[in-house]
């Protein structure tokens, strides 16, 4: 429990500094607070961040953060690495999500300086706004910001390969603001 | 004069005020459209596909814009004299007469008769046959080609052709399809994996490009149609589509990332050798051949937003071509004409339409072709006379049509996935 109050601090703390949600999910609407009781349940059987899987909601004081991890399967080892969000119709980083890049860093690094042969790859991700073509693009754009984090970092450029998979391959199909914001995001993979 | 030619005389002005400026008149020529009747005869009544075929036909003739169809109740023998003063009382001046044999569960044979009711005569008596009924929507667009033809009116050929198009199934996978416009005839010809943006090689229609993510990397693919002999063009990190293939075949522009930066190259499909058309630093796509493809019209986010800009080919400068709307994601093109998809608001809160715009690189004149929903992925048909485009509304995917000198516009509902790229 102490751990979950350590994750649910520590975001408060980030979404405070950034002055709005750090993930996908900020509101502290009505239709948030209608959750409540559904999210506490969520909140008790959650477990530490590191083993989080894709779609797990934290409850934060009476505001949800929506959290997407990518788990990679190195050495017999499962790797979490956080997604990244992004703004619409944008891809540049927000302070917060380039603080989430460099914990992804953080983690990424001593594995890459470990097993040289393990290479990152970062898919690009858009919502359903855009033509297609147009949307394939911002998604590769989107992958290319966070390379560019990491590379600045300190990964080798050549460790890191890039895809966009445009609109078609969201987390979420609902038609919200929740479920785009949701979907404009980098993934990242680690391939041994 | 007869109502044949005084039709011709019509639709010929019409045709010369396309070509000389996008301004044109749109007027009603309510009285001057042939009417049509179209009936399956006593014979092929209890046929389930008769009715369908008929349809077809009927929904052809309304999209061309050249006549407008009645339904009486009239149904006659085919090899039979019909009974014409009887709808020459009713105004009508031409009547289509369908037969339809089948000779085993997959043969189908459709014999059709027109006759001139003004002129008290058959003047048309075809036969179509096809090994396989599931065609059935060719033959009725062939018949509609046919009847059309009698008239002089300017061509509906592209109602016979074949339609591309990738849908979304599920995450990371769609697959490529072939079908009639209508989207009544369907086939599958890609499948497995994402597989998008698929594009005819050539008017033949024999050939076509995709983009496929079975590998590494993206990877362009030309895949032939009837050997099913698939062919790796090239490939990008990224991400890499076909945008549009030069008049003579030879050229295609790529989208394509070999730096991870998205931009524009044209491909030599004979010499192998690609020439990078963009540079800039942020997203350049969708390039489209122009003005005997001297030019490439693309979009671009230079000015912090995607918009409609034209490159020449050899040169440096970039010329803005769209200075109306926000975001301008999508263009197709067709001699000095551009049509491209503009989202109305600037974020995701609004209401989010998209309409199509017709404009002209030889004029300001701007005309909006589209009202609601969202319109994207324009084409331009090869006489330029029709466009091309995707509706998605309230949930449902549409194939479009807008008969640009008939100021009409049509829709055909898909009955599963999402449409993700089309082209004709």
């Amino acid at each position: 429990m102490k751990k979950i109050s350590l994750i649910v601090a520590s975001t408060l703390v980030m979404l405070l500094v950034s002055g709005c949600s750090t993930k996908d999910v900020g509101y502290d609407d009505g239709s948030a607070k209608q959750e409540s009781s559904a999210e506490e349940q969520v909140q008790r059987d959650i477990q530490p961040e590191t083993s989080l899987v894709e779609g797990d909601k934290v409850s934060i004081g009476d505001k949800l953060a929506y959290i997407n991890v990518v788990t990679s399967n190195i050495d017999g080892k499962d790797i979490s690495l956080r997604s990244v969000h992004f703004a619409f119709d944008k891809y540049n980083l927000t302070d917060t999500m380039r603080a989430i890049e460099k914990e992804n860093y953080e983690i990424i690094s001593p594995l890459v300086s470990d097993n040289a042969s393990i290479k990152i790859k970062l898919e690009g991700n858009c919502d359903e706004w855009g033509t297609d073509e147009y949307n394939y693009a911002l998604g590769l754009k989107r992958a290319k910001t966070v390379k560019d984090a990491l590379v600045s970092d300190g990964i080798s450029a050549d460790k890191i390969t890039l895809i966009s998979f445009g609109e078609s391959n969201p987390l979420c199909t609902d038609k919200s603001e929740m479920c785009w914001k949701k979907n404009r995001r980098v993934d990242h993979k680690l391939l041994p | 004069m007869s109502y044949k030619k005084i039709i011709l005389i019509y639709l010929l002005m019409i045709s010369y005020m396309y070509a000389i400026d996008a301004k044109m008149e749109i007027v009603n020529r309510g009285k001057n459209i042939p009417t049509i009747q179209i009936s399956v005869s006593s014979e092929s009544q209890k046929l389930p596909l008769a009715q369908k075929i008929k349809n077809i036909i009927k929904k052809d003739l309304s999209v061309s814009g050249h006549f407008q169809s009645v339904d009486k109740k009239f149904v006659e023998y085919f090899n039979a004299a019909p009974k014409l003063d009887k709808l020459k009382k009713d105004n009508v001046d031409l009547f289509l007469n369908l037969h339809i044999e089948m000779t085993n569960s997959e043969d189908i044979i459709v014999n059709m008769k027109l006759y001139d009711v003004n002129q008290d005569e058959i003047v048309l008596y075809k036969s179509y046959s096809s090994s396989s009924k599931q065609k059935y929507p060719f033959i009725s667009h062939k018949i509609s080609i046919e009847v059309n033809k009698y008239l002089n009116a300017p061509t509906i050929e592209w109602m016979d052709k074949l339609v591309i198009f990738s849908r979304y199934k599920n995450a990371k996978e769609s697959e490529v399809v072939i079908s009639d416009y209508t989207l009544t005839y369907q086939k599958v010809v890609v499948k497995g994996g994402l597989n998008i943006f698929p594009k005819w090689t050539n008017s033949n229609q024999e050939s076509f490009y995709y983009t496929s993510y079975s590998g590494f990397k993206p990877i362009l693919k030309k895949q032939n149609l009837y050997n099913q002999n698939i062919e790796n063009i090239h490939s990008s990190n990224g991400m890499i589509v076909c945008s549009d293939i030069s008049a003579k075949d030879s050229k295609i522009i790529l989208t394509m990332a070999p730096n991870d930066q998205p931009d524009i190259y044209i491909y030599d499909y004979k010499t192998k050798i690609k020439t990078r058309l963009t540079k800039y630093k942020g997203i350049d796509v969708g390039g489209s051949f122009v003005e005997d493809d001297t030019k490439v019209v693309f979009v671009s986010d230079r000015l912090k937003y995607p918009n409609i800009f034209a490159k020449t080919i050899g040169q440096k400068g970039v010329e803005r071509l769209v200075y109306h709307g926000k975001n301008n994601s999508q263009c197709t093109t067709f001699d000095d004409y551009v049509v491209y998809s503009s989202r109305e608001t600037d974020n995701e809160f609004g209401r989010n339409s998209f309409n199509l715009y017709l404009i002209s690189t030889q004029s300001d004149f701007v005309r909006r072709l589209t009202t609601t929903g969202r319109n994207q992925f324009p084409k331009f048909s090869k006489d330029g006379d029709s466009i091309l485009f995707i509706k998605s509304y309230k949930g449902k995917s549409y194939l479009g049509i807008i008969r640009v000198n008939y100021n009409k516009s049509f829709l055909f509902p898909l009955k599963s996935g999402k449409l993700q790229s089309i082209d004709w």
